[in-house]
């Protein structure tokens, strides 16, 4: 009966086969010998393979479509904020200004030679100037060789998406 | 479940994510979702509530990465932050609950966490007495017992994998999951 409390203790470890080959044999032999304790291992083998078959129910890839649809916006929507708050936003954004002032006095010198055929600069009044003259700004770096900052501009370009997204 | 350890590509989308990479983040949830999924679903007991938990988790992943140290495995991290948004996510549940109603408590004065599987399809299709017996025992488990139970033997992590999930040794994981087939036994074979 004491073997038997010993085996019982180590039924578990015996199923899992957690044991060196001395030790799993000698329980081996007594369960052999011994129908009460095979019944407990018998119990843990199916309880196990029970809990085992409890599979993840299979999913399409509708399913993943729309977690990933999901996920997309809920971190977009958890990153704009963020984008608000960071304090080095402005350090970030300053190769951006500096091509902005490069650009006006671009436009200020071409203004003061072709005055009069020139049409008067207005201030872009929507997202979609505001993308424009970002484009503007890049081509004018590429033709000035200036190292544009990625960062900078995907910044820039989500800053763009919030002025869009806000009210007039 | 394989677990192998962080290869170079992996590395290299971690290094990516870390400074901020979306295609690396996507990459990521591509290689991870099955397995999250799994561990959510085998926790809160419902497949809509794993999705969403998992949304959280990955989000998570996005803004924590920083804390991710290199000499960690990344699955093991990963892991841990499933498990705790899908215990998070009961006790979240748990306590509207108790806007109602009392829970029953486990052996160690817990609450039971019922893990939700009244609208589950899946759980209706496998609606025998003996799986719903099991699936309320696991629920009444104390937590650590639970999860490395649930992790082990509906996931197919290793002890070792569940011990740094945990933050504890492999044998006091090994404690964890005997007791919690001695109780689960006692409770199946006397029909709950
Ligand atoms: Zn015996």
């Amino acid at each position: 009966m004491l073997e038997c409390l010993f085996v019982r203790r180590k039924l578990y470890g015996y199923f899992c086969r957690e044991f060196a080959e001395a030790e799993h044999d000698k329980i081996k032999q007594h369960l052999d010998a011994c129908p009460a304790c095979r019944k407990k291992l018998e119990e843990i083998e199916e309880l196990i393979k029970l809990a085992e078959a409890r599979k993840t129910p299979e999913v399409n890839e509708a399913f993943w479509h729309d977690f990933k649809t999901d996920l997309d916006r809920r971190l977009n929507a958890r990153l704009v904020p963020e984008l608000k708050l960071r304090p080095g936003l402005i350090y970030k954004l300053r190769p951006a200004l500096v091509y902005a002032s490069v650009l006006v006095i671009i436009l200020g010198l071409w203004t003061c030679r072709f005055g009069s055929r020139a049409r008067r600069i207005n201030i872009a009044q929507s997202a979609e100037e505001l993308v424009n003259e970002i484009n503007l700004n890049d081509e004018l770096s590429l033709e000035s060789g200036l190292n544009h900052d990625e960062g900078a501009y995907i910044d820039e370009f989500n800053l763009l998406i919030q002025l869009d997204e806000s009210p007039a | 479940m394989n677990c192998e350890p962080v290869d170079n590509n992996e590395a290299e989308l971690i290094r990516q994510l870390r400074q901020g990479s979306r295609p690396a983040f996507d990459a990521l949830v591509e290689i991870y979702k099955n397995k999250g999924l799994s561990i959510c679903y085998n926790l809160t007991g419902n497949i809509e509530d794993a999705k969403d938990v998992l949304q959280e988790v990955f989000i998570k992943v996005y803004f924590n990465i920083k804390n991710f140290e290199d000499k960690a495995r990344f699955s093991t991290w990963f892991y841990r932050i499933a498990v705790n948004s899908s215990l998070d996510f009961l006790r979240k549940r748990k306590k509207m609950y108790n806007l109602f109603t009392s829970l029953p408590k486990n052996e160690e004065g817990e609450e039971k966490e019922f893990p939700d599987t009244r609208y589950d399809p899946a759980r209706v299709l496998s609606s025998k007495e003996s799986a719903a017996v099991l699936d309320k025992s696991i629920a009444e488990l104390p937590y650590k017992q639970r999860v490395s139970f649930i992790l082990k033997h509906q996931n197919g992590l290793k002890a070792h994998e569940i011990a740094g999930i945990l933050k504890c040794g492999v044998p006091t994981v090994k404690v964890h999951i005997f007791r919690a087939v001695r109780s689960l036994q006692k409770k199946f074979t006397s029909g709950g």
